[in-house]
């Protein structure tokens, strides 16, 4: 099993140093930055200044499929892979809901739309004359003329069961995140799809991404419990309804949140909730919780954020114990 | 006079790379990083670019917001800004309109296209005051619509090569006045000290680019729509530039592309200086040959 490091496309750029230089590049096997589209960065650009500042493999997980067309995520993604010589991975998904519809993007036919990227990126990059058309693209003799050479390995960051499904059918590898329990029903769905298609579970890089928290105090699980607060809004009542997490508690929170805003709902959070949604412990706890996954074939484990109090040490601790165990 | 080199069609990434760093080091002042959605994606580009240099000032486009929205601009702006500095500058305007067609954009649909850019102008200016920076917009312009728009912008790149239709374009610029608008000329170039064919046939390319993305009344008025528009049905019909290259007038093309040795580009720059043009961009296939690019240092300023 491979440890990887998550942030965010809004991490500013002396904290984002400050993370890469705490990395040991024996120890981590990829960065993977998700997308924020409430801020105002560019998510292929902190992958671009990534890529030229470490020497890991990079990936974005993810950014929107109907957040930008297809030939715009195609070239994006070819210059990065041209920036990082190979060692660039491409997440794409449907995204957060709730901030696309804030921003006035329709999500419509997200399983054939999702197979549609997919399928579409990988002749595009193998520099194929593409025409194709369909109720959101319209290709005519596209293609893309710089130079390009590597095939751009395709995670999924999806949730839903058909989703899974589809990403065990095309992708190369998906993003699973969500309550701990769900994992095991997602990377089932994720084979259900690769064996549909002659496919086998080994054949897909199964990544879980969870926010990690190295703390030995719970006063400190406070900002933990906001996080915890904010991803339980956003996730769907169908994905929580298979796990341990009581949809009705959920509900009460979302309504804590829309009226009283994170800190309100970040109270409701109870220990079953954070037990579910995040890894915390000391850095021997964390590292034994990630590689447990191990048993339901997750291949790479991401750790961060919030990381914990101080980021750039509890990155070395955690490290430090992944090589020990 | 400040100048720059366009780059971002078919050179490799690492040679993008490092002509700009010999462009700084020759102390020509801007890069442009052209976009368009065969290109590679601009702003990554320009990260590369902005990594390795750290001084000479990297314009990103010409963007079209038929493919990038307002927010994706600023969105690219705040982050080249915050990690690498406030060198950055952007050129807006429709685009190449038979690339954006390979997209399924017909730029003849589009209502109110000059609105639409001052509009977008405006909420990138917004966008970024709100993350606290100020940054040059300039238009891309060449047929007078766009022209008239222009005093809405910082600047106006003309995307001409010869001083007779660069005055044409300033006389309108000029009758719709706005102090301290930058004027720069954004022109394929192949400025040499030995001619090279390959690079010539290049030239061709990129030129025809330029020939065939113009309005038929830009065309009209320099004379060429009865003899291009044949060939421009034959892209809208999907056919590839490539296919029908060879078979463009020689003396068309010219008209388009700064082709010339250094001794001549100094009148020519003097032609531009006294039509008040302030920038001179040197495009696609300039960067190609650094041998050729050194010829572009030491410009009178």
């Amino acid at each position: 099993m491979m440890l990887d490091i998550g942030v965010t496309s809004s991490i500013q750029r002396d904290r984002l140093i400050s993370i890469l230089r705490s990395i040991d590049e024996n120890v981590f096997h990829c960065v993977w930055i998700g997308e924020d589209l409430d801020k105002p960065y560019d998510v292929f650009v902190k992958a671009s200044f990534t890529l030229m500042n470490t020497y890991l493999n990079v990936g974005i997980g993810i950014t929107s499929i109907f957040f930008r067309d297809t030939p715009t995520i195609a070239r994006a993604a070819a210059s990065l892979s041209e920036v990082g010589r190979g060692r660039f991975r491409l997440g794409i998904g449907v995204g957060g809901l709730q901030h696309l519809r804030r921003m006035g993007v329709k999500v419509e036919k997200p399983i054939s739309s999702m197979r549609e990227t997919a399928t579409l990126l990988r002749r595009i990059w193998r520099g194929e004359i593409v025409s194709h058309r369909s109720s959101r693209l319209n290709l005519r003799r596209y293609s893309l003329c710089c130079p390009y050479s590597h095939m751009i390995p395709i995670f999924f960051g999806v949730r839903g069961l058909r989703l899974l499904e589809l990403a065990g059918e095309v992708s190369d590898g998906v993003i699973l995140s969500g309550p701990k329990t769900y994992l095991e029903e997602a990377v089932c769905a994720v084979r259900r799809g690769a064996e549909k298609v002659n496919r086998s579970i080994e054949d897909i890089c199964v990544v879980v991404w969870l926010p990690t928290m190295l703390t030995l105090e719970r006063k400190h699980l406070e900002s933990a419990r906001r996080i915890v607060a904010f991803i339980l809004a956003d996730t769907p009542l169908s994905i929580l309804s298979l796990s341990r997490i009581r949809v009705d508690d959920v509900l009460i929170l979302r309504r804590a949140l829309a009226e009283g805003g994170l800190d309100a709902a970040a109270r409701l959070v109870d220990d079953e909730m954070l037990n579910e949604m995040i890894f915390y412990g000391d850095a021997g706890d964390i590292c034994n919780s990630l590689l447990s996954l191990e048993r339901i074939h997750v291949d790479e484990v991401v750790y961060g954020p919030p990381f914990g109090v101080d980021e750039a040490e509890s990155i070395i601790k955690v490290a430090e114990a992944w090589k020990r165990i | 006079m400040k100048y720059g080199l366009g780059v971002n069609a078919d050179e490799r990434l690492q040679d993008i790379v490092e002509s700009s760093v010999e462009m700084e080091r020759l102390g020509l002042h801007y890069i442009w990083v052209a976009d368009s959605p065969s290109l590679r994606y601009s702003p990554v580009i320009a990260s590369a670019v902005a990594e390795r240099t750290s001084k000479i000032r990297i314009g990103l486009g010409l963007l079209s917001p038929l493919i990038h929205r307002p927010n994706h601009i600023i969105n690219s702006l705040v982050t080249l800004m915050d990690l690498y500095g406030e060198r950055f500058e952007v050129c807006i305007g429709p685009g190449d309109i038979n690339q954006l067609r390979r997209v399924g954009i017909d730029v003849s649909t589009v209502k109110s296209l000059p609105n639409l850019l001052i509009r977008v102008r405006e909420e990138i200016d917004a966008g970024l005051r709100r993350e606290g920076f100020n940054v040059k917009v300039w238009i891309g312009a060449q047929g007078r619509r766009l022209l008239e728009i222009s005093r809405f912008f910082d600047g106006v790149l003309l995307n001409y090569a010869r001083p007779k239709h660069v005055e044409w374009a300033v006389n309108i610029l000029n009758s719709y006045g706005k102090d301290g608008l930058y004027v720069g000329v954004y022109a394929p170039s192949y400025i040499y000290k030995v001619r090279d064919e390959s690079l010539y046939k290049l030239l061709r390319v990129s030129s025809a680019t330029v020939a065939l993305g113009a309005s038929d009344s830009t065309l009209k008025r320099l004379g060429f729509y009865e003899r291009l528009r044949g060939f421009k049905r034959l892209l809208a019909e999907d056919s590839r530039l490539e296919d029908f290259l060879d078979e463009i007038p020689d003396d068309i093309l010219e008209e388009f592309a700064i082709c010339t040795c250094r001794s001549e580009l100094k009148r020519i720059i003097s032609d531009f200086k006294r039509l008040g043009v302030t920038h001179v961009i040197f495009s696609y296939p300039q960067v190609l040959s650094w041998e050729n690019s050194a010829v572009l240092s030491g410009l009178p300023a």
